[in-house]
């Protein structure tokens, strides 16, 4: 157990090690020509954009800023705006529980919806039903969520009135309201991705249903439903659990387009604003986020995996 | 050997009809997106691009059937020109993909060692980054368009490609004629061209398949959120995007662009489901993760 978390940890943090490097040179690439000139405006003397290139670290080389950009990271400073002047790490804190909050949410729908219909699909492997089953999923996936968005948000302004609110109350203030907000931007973040989750929960679910011990259980006269959710299920989950875990990355992309749709101020939307403003340094404070947050998602699910199957530790 | 599986395919696909019938729809529209595609320039009633061939905002009609957006441009010359980069994205960027996975894949299978130690890190590293986030990182590097973007998804399902021609490659290591090819003398980059690759093929074929409809929705995606195309050129994802604002006024903006990329990507979706079935009937999704 202990190889197996050290091994998972020394992994993640790897590769937001890697990652930081990459989103620190995006973040630079940001900006074309030399920043400090565009800061200063067009008329500045040469000893005002030195100085403002000294005050930003733009006169170190770049491994050098690099090196201190991390280490500001690790200590837990985002750094400060050059443009807005305001700290990243108060913008972030507001932006991440929107983000987070429909993320989780839209997860919950694609696992609430995926996998029964998964189950269901893979008990009637190979008939009608079961192409019956996967063909609106197939026609759902093809769904991205600009367009789920764009329908749910039709819907929500004609005929959806009462369940929807245009305007973001976070979940401190009002609940309910908070969730007027919410459902229908995670049911569209939820219900495209929710194909995902069955086909795989049909697959896993096909290959367990094949095992002898599936057939034992029958001849001692265990009742179907049992032998599906009590039995197969559980050992169907590992591949499943690992999805989700994927499936947090596909989430992100699903935010930078729902929130954007739904005008929600989370990070898929603050990045892209930062971006079009080209602000560098907001941009990498909030890249690291999200980066940090999927994997630790991912470590998570790692960590969970071993209590749902004992025999992942043996390997 | 052979004469077995001809005896057994028969009965199969008698067994299957629905399987036949629905890749054969999906092949039907994608030749159908390629041939707008191909022919688009030479089909539409007007140029694409062109301002005020209508009066602005009209609904469809007979004269504009998919009526005219907020600049008075014919929505259906638009939705038409817009299948020529939305099929060169996916076709660059999965072959991209192909290519970079497939020379790593190998690498890594054959040589084992150190170089699959250093290589597997490098797919499991690009693996564990969050996929738009990734391409959106790196088309802040590039700059945006056609290119750029395919390019950007292309990064994206390189480890994809690389986990399956590894494992292939590790499945067939064994196989005597490899061992045969070494004993000749045979040199390492010449095994693997004329060994590994031809024999690994088949499930690079079907991930190639898995990978267009990926791809498609991806750059649709980047299209929308402004990484794709230039503005005046049609594009689904920008299309779309730029009629946010007449979402509620006049939804036809919004509902044709849509339609015609979610049949496109249908058509993929359905080849890469029908393909995924004959490559492993485990663990594969969608995603092609």
């Amino acid at each position: 157990m202990l190889l197996y978390l050290t091994r998972k940890l020394a992994g993640a943090f790897g590769v937001l090690f890697v990652l930081s490097a990459l989103i620190f040179f995006a973040g630079r690439g940001l900006v074309p020509g030399n920043l400090a000139t565009t800061l200063a405006g067009p008329k500045a003397s040469q000893e005002a954009i030195a100085a403002i290139e000294r005050e930003l670290g733009l006169d170190l080389p770049i491994y050098q800023a690099y090196l201190d950009w991390l280490a500001g990271v690790l200590r837990g400073d985002l750094g400060t705006s050059p443009l807005s002047g305001q700290a990243n790490l108060d913008v972030i804190a507001q932006q991440v529980p929107v983000s987070l909050e429909l993320s989780l949410m839209g997860l919950f729908f694609a696992v609430l919806i995926g996998i029964p219909i998964g189950v269901m699909a893979a008990n009637r492997a190979g008939s009608g039903t079961d192409w019956g089953i996967r063909l609106p999923l197939l026609i759902v996936f093809a769904f991205p969520a600009f367009v789920s968005g764009s329908a749910a948000l039709y819907l929500a302004t004609h005929y959806l009135t009462n369940l929807y609110s245009p305007s973001y109350i976070p979940i401190s203030d009002n609940l309910v309201a908070n969730l007027q907000t919410m459902l229908l931007p995670a049911l569209a973040v939820g219900i495209p991705t929710a194909p995902l989750v069955s086909q795989m929960t049909r697959s896993s679910m096909i290959e367990v249903l094949a095992q002898p011990y599936i057939a034992t259980a029958r001849t001692n006269g265990i009742s179907e439903w049992r032998i599906t959710y009590q039995y197969a299920l559980r050992a169907a989950l590992p591949p499943v659990l690992t999805l989700i875990g994927f499936i947090f990355g596909l989430l992100v992309g699903g935010l930078f387009i729902v929130e954007q749709i739904f005008s929600l101020p989370g990070l898929g939307r603050g990045i892209l604003s930062a971006i079009s403003n080209r602000d560098f340094s907001q941009v990498t404070a909030q890249a690291m986020v999200i980066a940090g947050v999927f994997i630790l998602g991912n470590l998570l699910v790692d960590l969970a995996l071993p209590f749902v199957d004992r025999r992942i530790l043996r390997k | 050997m052979s004469t077995v599986a001809h005896r057994r395919r028969p009965s199969r696909s008698v067994r299957w009809p629905v399987r036949g019938v629905v890749a054969n729809i999906a092949i039907f529209l994608i030749l159908f997106y390629v041939v707008l595609a191909v022919l688009g320039p030479y089909l539409t009633p007007f140029a694409p691009n062109q301002l005020n061939v209508g009066p602005r905002l009209s609904p469809p009609s007979a004269e504009h059937w998919f009526g005219t957006d907020a600049l008075g441009r014919d929505q259906l010359s638009r939705v038409v020109a817009a299948a020529q980069p939305a099929l060169l994205a996916a076709v660059y960027a999965v072959t991209f993909a192909l290519a970079i996975g497939t020379v790593i894949g190998i690498a890594a299978g054959f040589l084992g060692g150190l170089w699959d130690g250093a290589l597997s890190r490098l797919v499991d590293l690009l693996f564990a980054i969050p996929e738009y986030l990734l391409a959106i990182l790196v088309l802040t590097i590039m700059g945006s368009g056609l290119i750029n973007a395919s390019v950007a998804i292309g990064i994206v399902c390189i480890p994809r490609f690389a986990r399956i021609a590894r494992g292939s490659t590790l499945e067939i290591m064994g196989r005597n004629y490899i061992d045969a090819a070494r004993l000749c003398g045979r040199g390492r980059i010449w095994i693997m061209r004329r060994h590994i690759l031809p024999n690994i093929a088949s499930p690079l074929v079907i991930m190639t398949a898995i990978n267009l409809s990926t791809a498609e929705g991806a750059y649709a995606a980047l299209s929308f959120l402004g990484f794709g195309v230039r503005p005046p050129e049609a594009d689904y994802g920008s299309m779309i995007s730029s009629s946010q604002q007449y979402l509620l006024t006049d939804p036809w903006l919004v509902v044709f662009p849509s339609i015609a990329f979610v049949v496109l990507v249908l058509a993929f979706n359905l080849i890469g489901d029908v393909m995924r079935d004959r490559l492993d009937p485990r663990s594969r999704t969608s995603a092609g993760a």
